[in-house]
């Protein structure tokens, strides 16, 4: 009876007081400990939130509503948290846990007698309590909170040795990483495209068409002036290399005088060398994406120009007219990014007005600049298609992107890119199928191109069946010839052959080039690959290593490396970060697209042009910065682009402290150990963090202006309870408060010197000591747990399934050959390709 | 039941077909029944123009009406001597930067200079785009400005065979300063701004019971476990089916227009081109899509060579040609005559149909403009632009040839506009307009 009344007690509070993960903390006391993005979002609703918000006295709870009703952040929030973070169980507790207990030890008894009414048989949670009975705390910090706070109605229930046991039959059973990983049933689902692969899909189909896309080295454009007003050959001026278009005042050869005193051929008659034959100029190359997004391009002139761009024959912006004096010309274009788009820049003037031009673009969370040498090549591409349509985001609730549901949306998104894209080819068709309207072969040049084009999408060479179905039967319809080649597009592009790779059984050849392009680029195998793969070839294990390097240098993959880098590291937040412009009156827009492309540069340097060392990621003691970051930070650069500065490895340790993050990870005024903690816990680190249920107010500076800012998250954050996430979470925070909100390195704060001492314990429950970030770096780069985190990470962002579903000890064979390689990233995606390759192809296909 | 047939679909906004982009209901053919304003009066403009000047000899009428003669030229308008007004007098009167055939072109509907630029052509000074809007246009903003005229597009503009590049010898029609039109010459351009979305439709109909059959393939060989993600595709795929069905239904209400398939863009294809364009024209009456159109055969210094005619030079190096020079008159002639021909078969389409839901002719409610930007081709002049206007309903009296003396262009729009019922005091240039609407 006693019993019974306590359990109904029991009930009733359960239902208000959700506790994580059910052992380690009954009522949840992290401040914003719901990670970055909650937080963030916090900050940029209310920059003043600190001081508006309501005032927590000790250890006092308030709760801000707006951000518990903000579920959208929420579940944004939890992409990460639910998958990387199992910390991964080491050799002893994987046989710890096939040492199966007793089937009815003293453990379970008091499980079935104290826990089941609220956690469910198998640690699966109930009604009253949802929160599945998981984490990584070690057995001996589950043993004390179960020994001090469980039951949660009456603690005093279970302590001691019973707590002891049940903590163990808990721990082996489903709460560690590796319990977890022996009941889960992970197997790889049946999966569509993402948003990513049909974007990326598409414009390679296409683009198959033209030129192979490739990574030249040289940059800026290329440039012919002439002493004419059309491009006469003996009256050219120069041909040479234009690093960038940024001629306000003045462009090159253009002679003030009124002469061309240049001219390589003597001219006739001396009048010819005067001005009034015009001047122009042309441009030539191709624009290299930063990003995924739409593009505002500007070109700035007087004069007479067109502006072709990803199209050869219509102009982008077309001003061969001039007319009244407007400076300003602009588009808009949508790009994907890590591509090169063919640009030409076709240019006149005649002595008045005088010659003047720039080229500028405001790029995806970039500022309207003049377009960066870096972003030029002088090669041409070729012209390729990108599809505008909007798609609904993935699915990334298990922590990266993947295709294992199909909305209507999505469907409704397919079908508009398929329409869109059929009207695309439907309008660059002659040129696409390398034919002319009048040409007396244009009807076989368009069945070539429709053959190859539904071939290249599914990947496989189709049978007679499959060529009537797919296009003869298009073609012999009584329609205007467009409208056919419409037709056939859109029933390929709505294909499961097309949308589910892995739909269709093929030659094993063919399979494996499928999954390389899907892994690699997120995309479909490019010539080369597929001609190798209808050979046979791919068979051979020097052919297949020596595609999957050159796959792994190709700029798709750098794209794809790049967008991985991107997610893990939360930039998005970072790049809409403000800050009290009162104390940081220079941190601005332009800024924040600086220290982007300083983190790009960074771990461009580190996978691509160097030893692509992991460890380098945290180690590097040196920062990519341009005048304006250089000034900003405190650095010396006399160089206007961006150079390689060294730190000294106490100010900077890599992507840990890159002010992009640490700008990021803070507040609108004062940096956030919280932030950061949760950041290096979850993100670097692989530890379970859970979803706060409640918010609280951070302590503003009003609550004691004595303290420090860790005085403050220490105060708050003091009680037990609190500090079973916290424990975690302040120890790397602290470490990290050398940088203030802007990520500028400090030693002080009010005067007093900054406290990074901390000490951080593993999920094995050794405590290792911190004195500032180059430990925290340290830490990460000897820790297996964080290097398996990693490869996880890389794993599920790349073949979108989880690593579980390919081998219960896969990722431990992942990581072997990891250390194996000296943690090299590029043979990580190598081995991480294969391993993809590994499964059967639909076998229960016939 | 179909009042929002798949427009809740995203699909529909952001397609490339032109049509889908229209925002809102209200430019979506299915949602304006095709008798909605019967009861409304439709007036309807066009104006259609020819390059390189006139010939003299064999256009201009020597008697006045009401027995004017019709001449070699103007000979195809016979059967529609009632409803033919030839006017004489009417001047291009802006001057200013550009030559002839650019202030010929791009002033000629706008009554309004050009702005300085950059464009020289022959010895005169070099110059942009007009400074104005043109009348089409002004009167298209009117007419889209009363609810009870409003038509999908207002207007649209028809091009045979213009030259691919923009410049103020190709642009007659402007939207305002500095913002030329650029005609649509390909017919199939045209029908999928008009019916683009229509045919997306079909053509997305017509594969989809394909697209269910591949997919009904996998349903056998998937893994059990997979199976619902087919399905729901497949779910998806029905209830896309049925939208579109339910499209069709208000889509075959449409009046429909099949053109010839696959015809070039190239010269010896003008006719077949010019008839295509015509035919578009008066469908996109017919479902009242626009209520003002322009019909621009190549542009200023239009150099077609009408080989069909056994003409074998180009048009505007034979408008050079002095008036003694007889053989050239006479192709000269000819080719005004089948421009000529292109206007009795517009007016003759027109004659041909009738107001939806009437027995009305819709010639009775249209006014053709048929002119060009010189008055002369081998001289350039400005002076005594051809005006050749035929259809009814407009309140001008009709069935004869009458003179002017020297009146701006301006005036004869400024006239045209107020029987359009859109009231304006000036049009163009304002010292231009002094005199107020043209009385013919």
């Amino acid at each position: 009876m006693q019993i019974r009344v306590t359990l109904i007690r029991a009930r009733s509070r359960c239902q208000t007081l959700i506790s994580l993960s059910g052992f380690i903390i009954g009522v949840l006391l992290i401040i914003f400990g719901g990670g970055p993005i909650l937080s963030e979002s916090f900050v940029l609703a209310q920059p003043d939130g600190i001081t508006t918000g309501i005032v927590a006295k000790h250890g006092e709870r308030t709760v801000d509503t707006e951000s518990i009703s903000n579920d959208q952040d929420l579940s944004d929030d939890q992409d990460l948290s639910n998958d990387q973070v199992q910390a991964e169980p080491t050799t002893t507790d994987l046989a710890a846990v096939t040492a199966e207990s007793d089937g009815d030890s003293l453990g379970q008894q008091i499980f079935q007698e104290h826990c089941i009414r609220c956690h469910g048989d198998r640690g699966q949670g109930s009604e009253r309590h949802r929160e599945p009975l998981l984490g990584d705390l070690p057995i001996e910090d589950l043993t004390r909170y179960i020994d001090e706070t469980m039951p949660e109605e009456e603690p005093a229930l279970v302590t001691g040795d019973d707590a002891k046991q049940v903590a163990q039959y808990i721990f082996d059973q489903f709460y560690s990483p590796a319990a977890q990983r022996l009941r889960s049933s992970s197997r790889v689902d049946l999966s569509r495209l993402t948003v990513r692969q049909f974007q990326e899909s598409v414009a390679d189909l296409l683009g198959s068409f033209g030129d192979a896309p490739w990574s030249p080295e040289e940059r800026g454009l290329s440039a012919n002036y002439f002493a004419s007003r059309h491009w006469t050959e003996d009256r050219k001026l120069s041909e040479q290399i234009d690093p960038t278009l940024d001629f306000a005042v003045g462009v090159p050869h253009f002679d003030a005088s009124g002469n061309y005193p240049a001219l390589v051929e003597k001219p006739k008659k001396p009048e010819e060398n005067k001005m009034n034959e015009g001047f122009s100029v042309y441009w030539r190359g191709s624009l290299i994406a930063s990003d995924t997004g739409w593009y505002t391009l500007t070109v700035q002139s007087k004069n007479g120009f067109q502006f072709f761009l990803n199209d050869p024959d219509e102009p982008l912006i077309d001003r061969n007219v001039r007319s009244d004096d407007v400076l300003d010309h602009t588009a808009q274009i949508f790009l994907l990014g890590g591509r090169a788009y063919p640009l030409k820049l076709e240019f006149f003037s005649y002595p008045d007005p005088p010659p003047q031009i720039r080229l500028l673009w405001q790029p995806p969370y970039g500022v309207t600049e003049v377009i960066p040498a870096a972003y030029l090549t002088p090669h041409e591409m070729s012209a390729t298609f990108s599809v505008t349509t909007n798609f609904p985001a993935d699915d990334a609730s298990s922590g990266y992107e993947r295709g294992t549901s199909v909305s209507q949306q999505w469907d409704e998104s397919v079908t508009a890119a398929a329409i869109e894209t059929a009207s695309w080819i439907s309008a660059h068709l002659w040129r696409l199928a390398k034919t002319e309207v009048t040409a007396a072969d244009r009807n076989e040049k368009v069945q070539q191109f429709c053959q190859q084009f539904v071939e290249r999408a599914f990947a496989s060479p189709l049978n007679d069946e499959e060529r009537q179905f797919f296009i003869d039967q298009h073609l012999a319809a009584d329609l205007p010839l467009q409208d056919q080649v419409k037709r056939i597009v859109i029933l390929t592009l709505k294909s499961p052959r097309f949308l589910f790779p892995e739909i269709q059984s093929r030659d094993p050849n063919c399979t494996t080039a499928r999954r390389m392009a899907l892994v690699l680029w997120d995309s479909l195998p490019d010539t080369k690959l597929y001609e190798l793969a209808k050979q046979g070839k791919l068979i051979d294990p020097a052919v297949l290593d020596g595609e999957l390097y050159r796959m792994i240098d190709d700029p798709r993959s750098r794209a794809k490396l790049r967008a991985f880098f991107h997610y893990w590291l939360k930039t998005n937040k970072a790049a809409v970060a403000t800050k009290d412009q009162n104390i940081y009156p220079d941190f601005d827009v332009q800024l924040l697209a600086d220290l982007r492309r300083s983190l790009d540069l960074y771990l461009e340097q580190v996978v691509w042009n160097g030893r692509s060392d992991f460890r380098e990621l945290f180690l590097a003691d040196y920062l990519f910065v341009n005048q304006r970051l250089a000034k900003f930070y405190g650095l010396e650069s006399a160089e206007t682009g961006f150079v390689k500065i060294e730190t000294g490895p106490q100010q900077r340790a890599g992507i840990l402290t890159h002010p992009y993050l640490m700008a990021g990870l803070a507040y609108h005024k004062d940096s956030s150990p919280i932030h950061r903690g949760v950041f290096v816990a979850r993100n670097l680190l692989g530890r379970t963090l859970k979803q706060p249920t409640e918010n609280f107010q951070p302590l503003t500076e009003e609550f004691d202006p004595s303290m420090t800012n860790r005085q403050r998250v220490e105060h708050q954050t003091q009680g037990t309870v609190c500090m079973s996430c916290h424990s975690v979470i302040n120890p790397l925070g602290f470490s990290l408060e050398n940088f203030d909100a802007v990520g500028r390195f400090r030693t002080a704060e009010k005067e007093k010197q900054i406290n990074v001492s901390a000490a951080y314990k593993t999920p094995t429950g050794e405590t290792v000591a911190l004195a500032g970030p180059r430990d925290v770096a340290n830490f990460l780069v000897t820790d297996p747990t964080a290097q398996r985190s990693f490869i996880r990470q890389v794993f599920h962002s790349y073949v979108r399934q989880s690593v579980d579903a390919f081998g219960e000890h896969q990722l431990d064979q992942l990581h072997e050959k990891f250390v194996a390689n000296e943690f090299d990233i590029r043979q990580l995606l190598l081995e991480i390709t294969k391993v993809s390759l590994s499964l059967p192809n639909n076998p229960d296909h016939p | 039941m179909f009042t929002r047939p798949i427009l809740r679909r995203d699909f529909l906004v952001n397609s490339a077909g032109a049509l889908l982009m229209t925002p809102g209901l209200r430019g979506l053919p299915w949602a304006m029944p095709g008798d909605a304003r019967q009861t409304n009066v439709k007036k309807r403009l066009i104006i259609m123009f020819s390059p390189n000047g006139m010939v003299a000899q064999g256009f201009w009428p020597t008697t006045e009406s009401p027995e004017f003669e019709m001449d070699q030229v103007l000979k195809p308008l016979e059967p529609f001597r009632e409803q033919t007004l030839v006017v004489k007098g009417i001047c291009n009167q802006i001057r200013g930067d550009g030559d002839n055939h650019m202030r010929g072109m791009s002033c000629l509907l706008t009554g309004n200079e050009l702005f300085p630029g950059n464009i020289q052509g022959g010895s005169d000074t070099p110059a942009g785009w007009a400074k104005g809007i043109s009348i089409d246009q002004e009167i298209k903003n009117y007419l889209q400005s009363q609810e009870h005229l409003r038509t999908r597009f207002g207007t649209l503009e028809f091009g045979v065979l213009v030259q691919n590049e923009a410049n103020p010898w190709t642009r007659m029609v402007y939207a305002g300063p500095n913002q030329p039109l650029a005609p649509i010459s390909d017919p199939y351009h045209m029908f999928d701004k008009m019916h683009g979305s229509v045919k997306d439709r079909e053509n997305l109909l017509s594969v989809l019971d394909l697209v269910k059959q591949d997919f009904g393939k996998f349903n056998s060989t998937v893994d059990a476990r997979d199976i619902g993600l087919l399905q729901s595709s497949q779910r998806h795929l029905e209830s896309l089916q049925q939208d579109l069905n339910a499209a069709r239904q208000t889509d075959v209400q449409r009046v429909p227009i099949k053109l010839p398939i696959n015809v070039p863009l190239v010269n010896n294809q003008m006719p077949e081109l010019a008839k295509m364009q015509i035919d578009l024209l008066i469908n996109g009456f017919e479902n009242d899509l626009n209520r003002v159109a322009t019909l621009q055969f190549t542009q200023s210094v239009g150099g077609a060579t009408m080989n069909w005619l056994e003409v074998n030079e180009g048009h505007h190096s034979l408008s050079h040609e002095p008036d003694e020079n007889a053989a050239a008159q006479d192709k000269l002639r000819r080719i005004n005559t089948w421009y000529c021909e292109q206007l009795a078969y517009l007016a003759k389409r027109l004659q041909d149909t009738k107001e939806p839901g009437t027995e009305q002719s819709m010639l009775d409610n249209t006014l053709i403009v048929w002119t060009n930007e010189l008055g002369h081709g081998n001289s350039h002049t400005l002076d005594n632009l051809p005006m050749v206007l035929v259809g009814g309903g407009f309140g001008f009296e009709m069935g004869r040839y009458t003179k002017v003396d020297r009146v701006s262009t301006t005036r004869l729009w400024l006239a045209i506009a107020h029987a359009m019922g859109h009231q304006i005091d000036t049009f163009g240039l304002a010292e231009l307009c002094k005199d107020g609407p043209v009385v013919l």
